[in-house]
């Protein structure tokens, strides 16, 4: 039985570049994501580069119990995991005031709910490693609440706090926790908008993650200078804020 | 109705500079894409966006890119065969067959070319004589058309199918998966020769002489000087080095392909001129002499020559350039580089580069092939080379030559159907297959497809 390095959607933008730098590095890897032709093609065109193990499981994380039982069953094959990273999210152009679209179930639960039960589920795996690593994805749109990407935002700011007090509860055992606040990511998020920052490629993100892995910062902006944009945002008087639309 | 998926507005322009659109691009990332997509959306296929030509784009179409769909979904050392998602690059996808011994012997010369631009184009290599055309390595692909979902066509299954998407210029979908011939590497070294000769004939008479044995031929003209010597050059030779280990591989990296269509032109003006063209000429003819007793070129370089020469395309400026490519009857060539000589004289034409390879196939479908020399000619784009062109249609049709569609952004559809004898069976099988005519693009709707 081997490490596995866990990556919770996988198939697509950071998820995918993750797996692709994790296998450059030659760590065997458990790809989840909805799409099992996504996860296929991911699997095989790893395995055909790099000489690592891949296992997939394509479920839907809305299923909980179906894929925490599926989930549970699978980290059975592993002694250990040496790396769970999260860069999983949803995001959906009704998530406003005026939209009647039943979308906050599953914001709230990609975004935020099924982590806590993914950790909880492979927390005894996680434990038996020398040194794992637990890595969130937030954004840069929990910095402040607008009335654009409304729970989007909510949930990514929940899950910053989660996984603050995640790091808290391991600050004294083998598992380092990590928490990435993105910018504007080449993914399809971003995708056709006019955007006035930069846009960062999935792989320049998967670069720095690699760079990070023994690291304990606890909580970061990527790239950095998205730091300085959020605090002024933050603490901008709300006379000001009210007028801003974006 | 539209695709499902955000969507980016861009100006679009084709690499030679003449086509250009505002357009809407999506950029799927996952399969379920596929699924979504409407079966009343005018679309086409879009991969580097390397096409001289409007290929993948038009104002009324979506342009769908797969440069997500770019992964290798197997490797079979016993089929020596290699399946992959079409939006990879030829570079990547070469330095993993390099990584297994293995290389493509039919690709054009520049990495940032995907392999499904070279299906919907049925490009060349650089011994069509030997080896045929990009078809040739396609053993099956994999199509998506939103009224029939996704395709499975080879020359077994879906044959039509196959035969029509296979230089089809995307007329019949996306072409998403393809399972494509490789060839063993005998060493990663290869000899590279050349040979100088002062008329065309020479240089054909030798490349026909010297092709069979090689693996790649084919010759550059200096078209500048006028007189006898007009058309002059080179024949260059490559051919595997004997004795160094497959394993072997020369020193010095494969120059990083820089081409996009939205940089090339910028430019404000072009720099070709006869001076200028003199400089270039002169300083090729002198770096090429060098080979003349052979050097030693790593096979990455070998296959794709055009990496580290990206300026020779920039200095056309934001005008752009043509090119007028076409397979002349061997019989024919001596007159048409008369005829070339005579017009370029009579409409002042700087001819920057000719460039000549030797086919020996069939003109199938719209798929450019056929039996004589194919002699590419590079000219800046001004007013009076459009007529300079339309007279070469002229000399091409009555010389029973085939020009290359893929090349030239002004090819009327009368030379088209003129010159492939197929053109009108093409469209009525695109119709019968397609009657909404779903995929759209410049090209497409230039040549009445």
């Amino acid at each position: 039985m081997a490490s596995i390095s866990i990556i919770i959607g996988a198939s697509a933008g950071v998820g995918r570049a993750l797996a692709t730098i994790l296998a450059e590095n030659g760590k065997s890897l458990l790809l989840v994501a909805s799409d099992t032709r996504d996860l296929d093609a991911l699997k095989s065109d790893i395995t055909n580069r790099y000489d690592v193990g891949v296992w997939t499981l394509a479920t839907s994380v809305l299923q909980l119990e179906t894929f925490l039982d599926d989930y549970k069953k699978l980290l059975q094959r592993f002694s250990d995991i040496e790396c769970l990273a999260f860069p999983i999210g949803y995001a959906s152009e009704h998530d406003t005031f005026e939209s009647q679209a039943d979308i906050i179930p599953p914001i709230i639960a990609i975004n935020l709910s099924i982590i806590p039960e993914i950790i909880k589920a492979s927390k005894d795996k996680l434990e038996s490693a020398q040194q794992a690593r637990i890595v969130g994805f937030g954004s840069i749109a929990g910095a402040r609440g607008r009335d654009q990407n409304v729970i989007y935002s909510a949930a990514k700011r929940g899950l910053e706090s989660y996984f603050e007090s995640l790091r808290h509860y391991y600050s004294d055992k083998a598992v380092r926790v990590q928490f990435y606040k993105l910018g504007y990511v080449d993914t399809q998020q971003s995708f056709g908008k006019d955007l006035k920052f930069p846009v960062i490629k999935p792989q320049i993100v998967a670069q720095q993650f690699m760079r990070d892995k023994n690291k304990d910062f606890g909580s970061k902006y990527y790239p950095r200078f998205w730091g300085l944009i959020c605090t002024v945002l933050r603490f901008l008087p709300w006379f000001l804020y009210k007028k801003l639309k974006f | 109705m539209k695709n499902t998926g955000p969507v980016s507005t861009q100006t679009l322009v084709s690499f030679d500079g003449f086509d250009t659109a505002k357009v809407c691009i999506q950029e799927p990332d996952r399969y379920r894409y596929w699924d979504e997509q409407k079966a009343e959306q005018l679309q086409i296929s879009r991969g580097a966006g390397l096409s001289y030509v409007g290929a993948s784009f038009c104002a009324k179409s979506t342009s769908v890119s797969l440069r997500h769909f770019n992964r290798i979904l197997d490797f079979c050392t016993h089929t020596n065969s290699v399946d992959v998602e079409t939006g990879i690059s030829l570079q990547e996808l070469n330095a993993f067959l390099r990584s297994k011994n293995r290389y493509l012997p039919i690709q054009p010369g520049y990495g940032r070319i995907t392999v499904g631009g070279c299906i919907a184009a049925n490009t060349h290599g650089k011994n069509p004589c030997i080896d045929g055309t990009f078809i040739d390595i396609v053993s099956s692909l994999t199509l998506f058309h939103p009224a029939y979902g996704m395709i499975e066509a080879s020359r077994d299954e879906n044959e039509d199918v196959f035969d029509l998407t296979c230089g089809g210029y995307g007329t019949t979908g996306h072409i998403i998966r393809a399972r494509l011939k490789v060839r063993d590497i005998q060493t990663q070294t290869v000899i590279v020769k050349s040979h100088y000769f002062s008329a065309p004939q020479k240089l054909i008479e030798a490349q026909k002489e010297m092709t069979p044995r090689s693996l790649f031929c084919y010759s550059w003209h200096s078209m500048l000087h006028s007189g006898k010597n007009f058309g002059q050059g080179i024949v260059f030779e490559g051919q595997f080095s004997e004795g160094s280990p497959v394993h072997n591989e020369p020193k010095g990296t494969l120059a990083a392909a820089t081409l996009a269509s939205h940089t090339r032109g910028m430019l404000p003006i072009s720099l070709m001129n006869q001076m200028s063209l003199r400089c270039i000429n002169a300083y090729f003819s002198y770096k090429s002499r060098r080979l003349q007793k052979g050097k030693e070129s790593s096979l990455q370089e070998a296959l794709f020559p055009i990496h580290g020469q990206e300026l020779y395309f920039k200095l056309f400026g934001k005008k752009g350039f043509h090119e007028y490519q076409a397979i002349i009857p061997f019989q024919k060539t001596e007159e048409y580089f008369d005829v070339v000589k005579f017009l370029s004289k009579k409409f002042k034409i700087i001819l920057t580069l000719g460039s000549g390879k030797i086919f020996s196939g069939q003109t199938q479908n719209l798929r450019y092939n056929g039996k004589g020399v194919s002699l590419a000619l590079n000219l800046p784009r001004n007013p009076s080379s459009l007529q300079f062109m339309s007279a070469l249609d002229a000399k091409i049709i009555a010389m029973s030559g085939v020009p290359n569609i893929i090349k030239d952004s002004r090819l009327p559809a009368s030379t088209v159907e003129a010159c492939y004898p197929d053109y009108h069976k093409v469209r009525q099988r695109l119709i019968s297959f397609d009657p909404k005519r779903l995929f759209c693009s410049i090209l497409t709707q230039r040549l009445e497809l």
